[in-house]
């Protein structure tokens, strides 16, 4: 299962993936909390270096005995949570000013291909998933 | 009658004690280009969000008054509406990328998206506001590996792209280098050779002096002064106000105590007090 997840991420684009499974009739809003966290956790993971750095100059003990880096976990998460509220309400702006919540029908950009040969392997696999599923139930 | 029209605004954010705006009256023109300047807490970016339709529709708390433009009242019209006249672009360029894409032209595109656009029309609006804001080159990189300036731009274009009657700016030019903001403000200076209404909230005062049609300074909430660039930016009751003026105009201001400035005007920009203390 979680290999099958990584092949499928590894081999599709994931705004091609979004923006199929919007017009397969995925929420455009649980479209978009799915592909911005993907985007955005490289960014929360350098800002996260960056708070352990600047609280690490002004003396915060992150190295030394379990307790005393247990009590320094408060001034490393604090920042980076309450930060990143504060840029979601930005974020939540600039993507309002841009049409976000917008009742008119959604468009894409990448005109995405479902050949026949896409359909007949789309069968092919569910008969297969349906097939191991039986054949597994059938042999315990 | 004026293409924006603030008339009796005031507006106060919720859990707050005092107003942020108190009883702005402001008309534009078509075409104008307004810089609105003043110290921290003074509304400039109320004022925005304002005039972007987020204060009332966003932000909640007591709004009172009307801003028109193009003839339609704000609180009468919906966010979704609202947007597609006013676009607004603010201080930091990252946190207006939507991070829903991987790509500048993606990226620059999923306005158009959200609103419905047809995927022809699509791909030459793009092209033609990275024109505009000259990215062109920058189309295939990913947003976030690009420069602060060049983030900045790639949120103007994506403003521009939805092609905005009114284009409201708050400190784009804030987290900028020297280049950066050149950059930026001559983008801004072609797009209003080109007809567009401009409100940018900006410190830089030279550039201010030398690009805006109007300056309007801002003070706990109210306008304090409005006028052009050199009257407004060169007043005494500005200074007082505690607002970072030029440093020509107070070197100036100090040499004409001394006799050593003898032009009535005090300068803005390097090359006014060039010139001022050059002519005899």
């Amino acid at each position: 299962m979680v290999s099958s997840f990584a092949i499928l991420l590894l081999t599709t684009h994931p705004s091609e993936l979004m923006s199929d499974l919007t017009r397969r009739g995925l929420p455009a809003q649980f479209a978009y909390v799915i592909i911005s966290t993907l985007q955005i956790l490289p960014q929360m993971q350098a800002k996260a270096q960056t708070i352990i750095a600047a609280q690490r100059s002004r003396g915060l003990d992150t190295e030394s005995t379990f307790i005393k880096r247990v009590s320094s976990v408060v001034p490393l998460v604090g920042p980076l949570v309450f930060g990143s509220l504060v840029e979601v309400e930005e974020r939540a702006i600039a993507i309002e000013a841009r049409g976000f919540t917008s009742q008119k029908q959604k468009t894409s950009l990448h005109e995405i291909s479902d050949r026949t040969i896409d359909k007949i392997l789309r069968w092919i696999f569910t008969l297969f998933v349906i097939f191991s599923i039986t054949l597994n139930i059938w042999l315990s | 009658m004026a293409f924006v029209n603030i008339k009796n605004l005031n507006y106060q954010y919720p859990l707050t004690k005092t107003p942020a705006l108190r009883d702005i009256n402001l008309q534009i023109n078509q075409g104008e280009f307004i810089s609105i300047i003043g110290a921290n807490g003074a509304g400039k970016s109320t004022l925005c969000y304002a005039l972007a339709g987020f204060v009332p529709h966003f932000f909640k708390g007591e709004f009172s008054g009307t801003i028109e433009v193009a003839g339609v009242e704000s609180n009468k019209s919906t966010l979704e509406e609202w947007v597609l006249n006013v676009g607004l672009a603010f201080q930091n360029p990252f946190n207006q990328i939507s991070g829903a894409k991987y790509s500048v032209f993606e990226e620059i595109a999923f306005g158009l998206e959200n609103i419905g656009v047809p995927r022809e029309q699509m791909k030459s609006r793009v092209e033609e506001a990275m024109q505009l804001t000259g990215i062109s080159h920058l189309a295939d990189r990913s947003p976030y590996s690009l420069s602060g300036g060049q983030q900045q731009r790639l949120a103007l274009t994506s403003i521009l792209v939805m092609q905005p009657k009114l284009l409201v700016l708050d400190e784009p030019t804030s987290q900028m280098d020297p280049i950066g903001t050149r950059e930026v403000f001559g983008v801004i200076h072609k797009l209003t050779q080109n007809g567009m209404t401009v409100v940018m909230v900006e410190h830089k005062v030279e550039w201010i002096a030398n690009f805006a049609t109007r300056v309007v300074a801002l003070k706990d909430g109210s306008v304090l002064l409005e006028g052009k660039p050199n009257e407004v930016l060169t007043s005494d009751a500005l200074m007082e106000s505690g607002f970072g003026v030029s440093r020509y105009t107070s070197t100036a201001r100090e040499a004409k105590k001394q006799g050593l400035w003898k032009k009535e005007k005090l300068p803005v920009t390097l090359s006014e007090a060039a010139e001022g203390f050059n002519s005899k």
